[in-house]
């Protein structure tokens, strides 16, 4: 088999192998590669900064376990800088009815309970909303209806101090935080509630999301935006504890070099394929 | 009358809501708010009903034993399992997180990630420097992949901006292009739905 041939057709079972190695083995030994922070990062973490203590963020956690390692570590970070700056946040999901509302619990209570904040005063998670669109829309002006008057447990909002003064998105909701792989996501928040209702909207979005947010970015209806695990692992250090973004940079890392080096060596073995047509 | 009502409820209802945004006579918005509250409690009847049919389809599929007929047992299984733990512990209880956190989480990561293999064998055989415009394409690939992993800055520091640049300039114009086209789509096809003219989602035809 000439070499090129063998160039353009690596088995598939090797493929695979070089991509469970670069996912694994920064794990066991991390190499700790340093990360800056990009300019839509520090615009989502200036923008929560700039806010005064007891504002309240609303939060809509749109992911599933697919994109969960990219967007949770998001969450982890914000409550993080929120809690620090004592800031409430009411979170809630559109995209997915199982695993939304857990993820809420997952990402914000161990933050919580380690800074000393408690569920129902500091945050509460409101769980999976049916019909996106309807419900952001009745939230502007009446956020206890759109959530059905009920937690995620199903626990009364009556039961919950901080919900006494969080009657409307429009009146005491001053950021919406959206985590985004799709629909619904920040297309909707962005047309029915952000501009209507003058709300800045902010986030973080999947890689593969990434590239269509951008021009929102930069006509300015979005206030900045992560980018995949990237932007998490950026947050994470703007509010200097790195978590799970941190940790799955150098897997990505290494992960992004096997698909150049695959990329060239595919290229290699195309043009000697072409030369070798051409000579023949 | 089957036929026209639907086709009248759908006038009235796209009307109302699209004067509502433009004009506040009639007190519109609120009607709006109400039409928006109707939909909320209209769509929980379709879970249900969703959840019904979904039911008398795979018990059909076991019934009859057609193919594949075990993946309905399943389906049902996950259904009619986690029902009754929820509807007992709310869905913070201790068995519907046990169940969310380790059945529902890991298939759907296994299933996501599993892509990943798929995307790193596919890059590899498709991305050819056939002609210039694949070149550009895959050029811009690599570029944004060493941009956004940290050893992409490790190796050069510009990496990041140039993958920025890509980003928010040629991308920006050309998702923006895409967008345009793509809503000018949708508000043609809601006026002939509206208008009565679209009818396909009636289930009549076109």
């Amino acid at each position: 088999m000439p070499l090129y041939e063998r160039l353009l057709k690596i088995d598939q079972r090797i493929v695979y192998i070089l991509v469970i190695l670069a996912m694994l083995i920064p794990m066991i030994k991390p190499m700790g590669l340093p990360i800056g922070v990009s300019e839509n990062t520090r615009k989502v973490y200036n923008l929560i900064e700039s806010l005064p203590a007891g504002s309240v963020i609303l939060v809509s956690h749109d992911t599933g376990p697919g994109n969960a390692p990219e967007l949770n570590p998001m969450l982890t970070a914000l409550a993080r800088q929120a809690f620090r700056k004592n800031l409430k946040i009411v979170a809630m999901c559109f995209f997915d009815n199982a695993n939304g509302p857990q993820f809420i619990q997952d990402s914000i209570e161990p933050v919580a309970t380690e800074m000393g904040k408690e569920y129902g005063k500091d945050w509460i998670n409101l769980g999976f909303k049916l019909q996106a669109v309807q419900t952001m829309k009745m939230m502007i002006t009446d956020l206890w209806g759109g959530a059905m008057n009920v937690d995620w447990s199903g626990k009364p909002l009556s039961e919950f101090p901080m919900m006494a003064n969080i009657k409307s998105i429009k009146n005491d909701v001053a950021v919406i935080f959206e985590t985004t792989v799709g629909t619904p996501g920040y297309g909707e928040w962005m047309t029915y509630v952000s501009e209507p209702a003058g709300k800045p909207l902010t986030g973080g979005a999947s890689l593969t999301m990434y590239s269509g947010v951008q021009q929102y970015i930069r006509s300015g209806q979005l206030k900045g935006f992560l980018g995949g695990m990237r932007g998490a692992a950026e947050y994470e250090q703007l509010v200097k504890k790195p978590g799970k973004g941190s940790a799955g940079m150098d897997s990505q890392s290494i992960g992004h070099l096997i698909v150049i080096g695959l990329i060239i060596i595919g290229n290699i073995g195309y043009f000697m394929q072409k030369k070798a047509a051409l000579q023949k | 009358m089957q036929k026209e009502l639907p086709l009248i409820i759908v006038f009235v209802s796209g009307l109302v809501v699209m004067l509502a945004k433009f004009f506040n006579f009639w007190n519109l918005p609120a009607l709006v708010t109400t039409l928006d509250k109707w939909s909320i409690v209209m769509s929980t009847f379709a879970m249900l009903m969703g959840m019904i049919e979904l039911s008398r389809l795979h018990v059909n599929n076991i019934r009859r034993r057609r193919v594949n007929w075990t993946y309905s047992i399943v389906t049902l299984l996950a259904i009619y399992l986690y029902l009754p733990f929820v509807l007992a512990q709310t869905p913070d209880g201790p068995t519907p997180k046990w169940m969310v956190a380790n059945v529902s989480q890991p298939i759907g990561s296994a299933i996501y990630a599993i892509l990943g293999f798929y995307i790193v064998s596919a890059a590899y055989r498709s991305f050819k420097a056939r002609n210039l415009e694949a070149a550009i394409l895959m050029i811009a690939a690599v570029l944004i992949m060493l941009g956004q992993a940290p050893i992409g800055e490790t190796i050069w520091s510009g990496f990041p901006k140039v993958s920025d640049w890509i980003l928010t300039v040629p991308n920006s114009a050309g998702m923006r292009g895409i967008n345009i086209g793509a809503y000018i789509g949708i508000f043609a096809t809601s006026i002939r739905v509206l208008l009565g003219l679209e009818r396909s989602w009636t289930g009549s035809g076109s």
